[in-house]
């Protein structure tokens, strides 16, 4: 999986949905998972399985939101397909742990909830890039120091990606073995190094920021002013 | 394996995710500050990328070889030995919440929850434990070790954390949870261990002066802080990990006196002082030798039971501990020391 697999159509696409501003979209999508997850599931009438109107209403926008923002449908199915296997097996264990007997309908309750709610994130992360998302959340009170901390990690977590895909191939053409890590130590050493390497580059990179004039705060090409109003034109 | 998974959105009672959330906010809310004293302009960049540094080594598997299947390191522990235990807590607050959002692994209002476990169980409850080793084992060989020693426990007590959040919540059911997870993850706990282990080895070889230390100002009131977690939580542990599991054979004690029949002799008088938990359980729930006890659920509350009662005893005795050795402190101070002759 390629790191930009993750937002790739946060940049590729252009709709409605993303031009809208990004504190509209992440207040309403942490609203939206926020009734999702703590309202009880209920049961739509004549549903087989405990999924509320509310659960089904939200099913539908999320669907069209999808529609909307064009992301492509078959790129969202093979990211619930990585997801819901593990939501399921959680879910599971709530019957598991009452011996099989009862716990089923919370099960499939729980496991909705938690598989909407995950669609509603994949929605939000792919009509907005990233750095404007981290931008709108210092806007909303999200600590400055942590939110710049994440904007340097998500950019040097696609770096590293790479520096660890590069290390493998070194390995693996150098190493005889069947298997490029039936060594325990051969990824011991690898796990040291991405440490070490990440911990060195850390200082070279504030080295260089020093020597280009940093002087204790970061700033962004992403902040606007604050009395943007919620709605607005994208501006690159 | 469960515990790996981070917990999704909708599992969690809305108050377990609002306590969850304000404890976690509150530690590394306090880890930022302590992290901006310590490394001042340096932290954004230096947190930063070695997060993604955790990130990324997250991904690099160790096969189990027998199974097919492989081993990851969480590397909570391991973060809190190398950059310390503020910057390792925000490195992985960091690293939760881009899984979070970028990778839907684990929920949006389960990350107070995630971020105990894993941010702040990890590494601050971590490094006291390790600290506390320290205090015995110089030397790097011990480095390595106290490192091991804190990365497996750390385990288990997260996935028991793990469980009591999801079980707050009513629906999934405390006991056979808990154990289930308790199993697994001391074995689990023990490859934790063992990367962390070999990773800290080899940077203890190339690297040793990237090692964090505490800086001298933190000797002395922070240190023996440190100490006093990380024994509580030792004891603790056994408490809640240990106790629970052990024998119900009767004790040395015991067994000889039903093997030279007097034992019927103790057990006629009350105890002159009424005590809150006689035998070690609730007095309404029996004693766990009682005939009732071929029953599984009362096995199970009998160790619940256990578990409970030996977290308060330790506690209690800690307690009493703290105060029984300030007063000896205080008097020495005050009399000062005692010469012989």
């Amino acid at each position: 999986m390629s790191a930009e697999f993750l937002d790739r159509y946060s940049r590729a696409r252009q709709s409605p949905l993303h031009r809208l501003g990004a504190r509209l979209k992440l207040l309403t999508a942490l609203a939206i998972i926020l009734l999702l997850a703590f309202l009880p599931a209920g049961r739509a009438v004549g549903a087989p399985v405990p999924i509320g109107w509310f659960q089904l209403a939200a099913a539908a926008a999320i669907f069209a939101a999808l529609v909307v923002a064009r992301i492509p449908l078959r790129y969202v199915a093979v990211r619930l397909l990585f997801v819901a296997p593990l939501v399921f097996a959680l879910a599971f264990s709530i019957p598991l742990s009452r011996g099989l007997g009862s716990g089923w309908e919370a099960m499939i309750a729980v496991a909705v909830k938690g598989i909407l709610c995950f669609s509603t994130v994949l929605l939000l992360v792919n009509t907005t890039p990233f750095e404007e998302l981290l931008a709108a959340m210092t806007r909303l009170g999200v600590p400055k120091l942590l939110v710049a901390t994440l904007g340097f990690m998500v950019r040097y977590v696609f770096v590293l990606l790479d520096e660890l895909a590069r290390m493998r191939r070194a390995r693996r053409a150098r190493t005889f073995a069947r298997r490029p890590f039936a060594d325990w130590r051969q990824a011991a050493s690898l796990v040291g190094m991405l440490v070490v390497r990440s911990y060195e580059r850390a200082e070279r990179v504030y080295w260089a920021m020093l020597a280009r004039g940093f002087d204790g705060t970061v700033r962004s090409l992403h902040e606007r002013q604050i009395a943007t109003p919620p709605v607005a034109e994208s501006d690159d | 394996m469960l515990y790996a998974m981070h917990i999704p959105d909708g599992f969690l009672h809305p108050l377990t995710a609002l306590v969850t959330a304000a404890l976690s906010f509150g530690a590394i809310g306090y880890s930022l500050r302590r992290l901006r004293l310590e490394a001042g302009d340096r932290l954004v960049p230096l947190v930063g990328v070695t997060a993604a540094g955790i990130f990324a080594a997250q991904m690099v598997n160790f096969p189990l070889g027998v199974v097919p299947a492989s081993g990851h390191l969480t590397g909570g522990v391991l973060a809190a030995v190398v950059l310390g235990p503020w910057a390792a807590a925000v490195a992985m607050t960091c690293v939760l919440i881009v899984q979070c959002f970028l990778f839907g692994d684990g929920g949006v209002t389960a990350l107070g929850a995630n971020a105990l476990n894993m941010a702040v169980i990890g590494p601050l409850l971590g490094y006291s434990i390790y600290a506390l080793i320290r205090t015995f084992l110089k030397g790097e060989g011990g480095r390595v070790a106290a490192a091991m020693f804190s990365a497996w426990l750390i385990v288990p007590i997260s996935a028991v954390a793990f469980a009591m959040e999801l079980a707050a919540g009513g629906e999934f059911r405390f006991l056979p949870v808990a154990t289930a997870m308790l199993l697994f993850h001391l074995l689990i706990g023990v490859g934790e261990a063992l990367i962390t282990g070999v990773v800290l080895a080899w940077i203890v070889r190339t690297r040793p002066t990237m090692l964090y230390e505490p800086q001298g100002g933190t000797g002395g009131m922070a240190r023996t802080a440190q100490m006093i977690v990380g024994g509580l939580a030792l004891a603790a542990a056994v408490a809640v990990l240990v106790a629970p599991w052990s024998s119900n054979l009767e004790d040395g004690l015991q067994a000889v006196a039903v093997r030279l029949d007097f034992s019927d002799r103790g057990l006629v008088a009350e105890p002159v002082i009424p005590v809150p938990f006689p035998d070690y359980a609730f007095s309404d729930s029996g004693n766990a030798d009682s005939a009732a006890a071929s029953s599984g659920r009362f096995w199970q509350r009998a160790r619940l039971v256990t578990a409970v009662v030996g977290l308060l005893g330790t506690l209690v005795t800690f307690g009493a501990a703290m105060m029984l050795a300030g007063s000896v402190r205080m008097s020495y101070r005050r009399s000062g020391p005692v010469h012989v002759g």
